[in-house]
């Protein structure tokens, strides 16, 4: 080959050299550039793919409902497991039946809460499962990047909302039950007062929370009383008894006590259970019962007693007749009189407790009260002293009673007697007659009394009064105060067996050095 | 029967390649199936040339016809290549523009009893533009896998070969003016460079995920 021939042979080869290398130059940064494209796009996806995993696994896997929907169509996107649960579904359909079910209002709000601000938190919401069980759900959501698509997560609440009604629901039992319930500290500060409370002792709840029950309710002298119940319930958790109480009034007032020491088991606090009874009227009416058994018994055994005396001075009665025939002469004349006279007396004793012990029937006709005390009065303002004012009230008539016009007279006459001797000083006795009605809200006053209508005698003085102590024993017979032989102690028991044979009542209020109040019910005579 | 070993080596391999696309032409979709013609065309061509060679025809014009068909038919598959409507339009002007320059060339400055210097050089470097534009296409393409895209492998085969033959064939006359011996020289070079290219469209082919 030539020179020139070498030059171009060179020439081709170095063109095609250089042309070949800069395409393959080319297709090799091409193809280099793109692998390593596709392999970041690989490891992104990998990245992707592993968080999406992650991410996947917690949203299956949450204990808590999540759903992907559309706020324009209210569309389920994307649910999980726990959402399908929580609505009891199987299927994707199911659960989009159950969220479209959602209550129209709630919807609403979500709705309009996400497209005002993009979120809505723990919004409540009654629904029904897919089964038409209820179901409480508690429902947060957040818009997402997309348009008019949200997050939502649902937690199931219904366990936590029926337990808040059974709450509520036993505290509004609490409030209904009539024995005053309350809760203290170990400080005894009140934490929790019902209603019972309140209208046992007047305390409003807002007044009684927070202070110490020992002063709201426990007056000094029975503060000791706390202290000991105190201790009791620290030793054994509980404590019961019967304790003396002030009401807001400061009324005494009885009451049986439970006591039971509770710990909250999550906060650990203790806390003091206290269930308090008003025994006060029931304990009163314990009483009066146990003292009409008495009467009764005694009126039973002086009954008897007086049958028997009876039949022993009857033959003494008749043979006085006979032995005047006999014994003629004067000294025997005046033992005879004064045998007679001592006859008639224990007769007339005997009588009196016979009536007290089963009452005399006697005749019942229509007696005029108001008419009875002026007879009665006229009587009385003989006999009584200067130094005693006698206010007579009564106003007009019309207060017939049905009855025996001498037994009632007999028993005023004993109480207005009593009253005289009552103010030896002097003093004022009022008598007045009032027409009252006894229904339902007022026959616990007077357990004794029939609903209806009745006249009331009433007849106060201010004279020495009748301890406490005794005022329960002066309707049983025998018992006086009245010393060298001035009274029987029949008097007021008999006038309680009159009342009584005519369907009626007394009560008695006393109170020492300032006076005695008889009230006499009987029943009206209806026109 | 004067020419060298690594020829039938060539034409060994290119036969077997067009027998493997023939088989294969019932699962070939469009594009698939103008590789396969151009994957046959290609021994088909070099068998005409030896044949007529051995029995003293000439053959120059076997070559210009080929060159003709090479291009239209790899502008074709990158006219289906291309998604836009532009780049169609393009690419199917360029491939009218050329048949009208050949067409013209035939009957003017090259006739086809001489090598074809011009019209092969002009449509080695239109060839080259246009794989190179498909290449970047790829480059661009965000969903694709480098080793299954049919472009990358044929764009490959297109711009090595265009590439590598191009001085080859602008300078062919030149060297057969100056030294026939340059052309014996340098002309393993489209058998080494053809080799390869038809490995490369026969991958091309065998990929699946042809666009």
């Amino acid at each position: 080959m030539s020179g020139n021939s070498l030059d171009l042979l060179w020439a081709v080869c170095a063109a095609t050299a250089v042309l070949l290398s800069l395409s393959i130059g080319i297709i090799a940064v091409v193809i280099y550039s793109k692998r390593r494209e596709i392999a970041e796009k690989a490891k992104q996806l990998e990245e992707l793919t592993r968080s999406e995993r992650k991410y996947r696994s917690l949203f299956e896997n949450s204990l808590a409902g999540i759903v992907k929907f559309s706020l324009e169509t209210w569309e389920v996107l994307d649910s999980n497991k726990e959402m399908k649960q929580i609505f009891g579904c199987a299927s994707e359909q199911e659960l989009a039946r159950c969220f479209s079910a959602l209550p129209p209002r709630s919807i609403q709000d979500i709705q309009q809460s996400l497209l005002s601000s993009d979120l809505i938190q723990e919004y409540e919401i009654r629904t029904t499962r897919l089964d038409g069980r209820g179901l409480w759900i508690l429902f947060s959501a957040k818009m997402i990047g997309e348009e008019h698509l949200a997050h939502g997560v649902i937690v199931d609440i219904t366990e936590r909302k029926v337990s808040q009604e059974k709450i509520i629901e036993q505290a509004m039992l609490l409030d209904e039950a009539q024995d005053a319930i309350m809760v203290t500290d170990y400080e005894g500060r009140i934490t929790f007062w019902n209603n019972g409370a309140e209208l046992i002792y007047g305390w409003r709840r807002k007044q009684a929370v927070g202070s110490f029950i020992r002063d709201l309710i426990f007056d000094t002298a029975h503060s000791k009383d706390y202290d000991l119940a105190m201790e009791d319930m620290l030793q054994f958790n509980e404590w019961s008894g019967e304790q003396y109480h002030l009401n807001k009034e400061g009324k005494e007032l009885l009451i049986q006590s439970r006591w039971k020491k509770v710990e909250s088991a999550s906060t650990n606090k203790k806390i003091i259970f206290i269930v308090n009874t008003d025994i006060t009227e029931k304990r009163r009416q314990e009483i009066r019962l146990l003292r009409a058994q008495r009467m009764e018994s005694i009126a039973l055994l002086t009954g008897g007693i007086a049958h028997d005396l009876q039949n022993i001075l009857a033959p003494v009665s008749m043979s006085i007749g006979l032995l005047r025939e006999k014994l003629t002469d004067d000294p025997s004349m005046k033992v005879l009189d004064a045998v007679e006279e001592s006859a008639r007396s224990g007769m007339d004793l005997i009588r009196n407790i016979i009536t007290y012990g089963h009452g005399i029937p006697g005749e019942r006709v229509k007696v005029e009260l108001s008419d009875l005390f002026e007879s009665i009065l006229t009587i009385v303002r003989q006999s009584i002293p200067e130094t005693i004012r006698i206010d007579n009230v009564i106003d007009g008539k019309n207060y017939a009673v049905l009855g025996d016009a001498n037994q009632l007279k007999q028993v005023f006459l004993n109480i207005v007697v009593n009253a005289r001797d009552a103010m030896p000083n002097g003093g004022i006795m009022t008598i007045g007659i009032y027409k009252v009605t006894i229904d339902e809200n007022c026959s616990d006053l007077y357990p004794e009394a029939q609903m209806g209508t009745y006249h009331l005698v009433n007849i106060c003085d201010n004279g020495s009064g009748i301890p406490e102590n005794r005022i329960e024993r002066i309707f049983e017979p025998f018992f006086t105060t009245k010393t060298n032989g001035n009274g029987t102690g029949i008097g007021l028991s008999l006038a309680l067996g009159i009342v009584k044979s005519h369907s009626g009542f007394i009560t008695v209020h006393s109170v020492v050095n300032q006076g005695t109040e008889f009230n006499i019910f009987l029943p009206a005579l209806e026109s | 029967m004067n020419r060298p070993i690594l020829f039938y080596i060539m034409l060994f391999i290119e036969s077997s390649v067009a027998v493997w696309v023939l088989f294969r032409w019932k699962h070939s979709v469009a594009q698939q199936r103008l590789l396969s013609l151009l994957l046959v065309a290609t021994p088909v061509s070099a068998i005409a040339e030896l044949w007529m060679g051995l029995h003293d025809i000439r053959n120059l014009w076997v070559s210009q016809l080929f060159t003709l068909i090479e291009y239209v038919l790899i502008l074709s598959v990158c006219y289906l290549w291309k998604p836009k409507k532009t780049d169609k339009r393009i690419i199917i002007v360029g491939m009218i523009a050329f048949i009208v320059l050949w067409i013209v060339s035939k009957f003017t400055f090259e006739p086809l009893y001489r090598a074809d210097s011009y019209t092969s050089t002009i449509a080695k470097t239109i060839e080259i533009i246009t794989a190179a534009w498909v290449l970047f296409d790829v480059l661009g393409d965000s969903d694709t896998v480098v080793k299954t895209d049919a472009r990358v492998w044929v764009s490959s085969g297109i711009i090595i070969y265009a590439a590598g033959t191009l001085f080859l064939f602008s300078l062919f006359n030149m060297m057969l003016n100056t030294s026939p011996e340059l052309i014996k020289t340098l002309w393993p070079i489209n058998w080494i460079l053809s080799i390869v290219t038809t490995l490369l469209l026969a991958r091309g082919v065998w990929c699946r995920a042809t666009p």
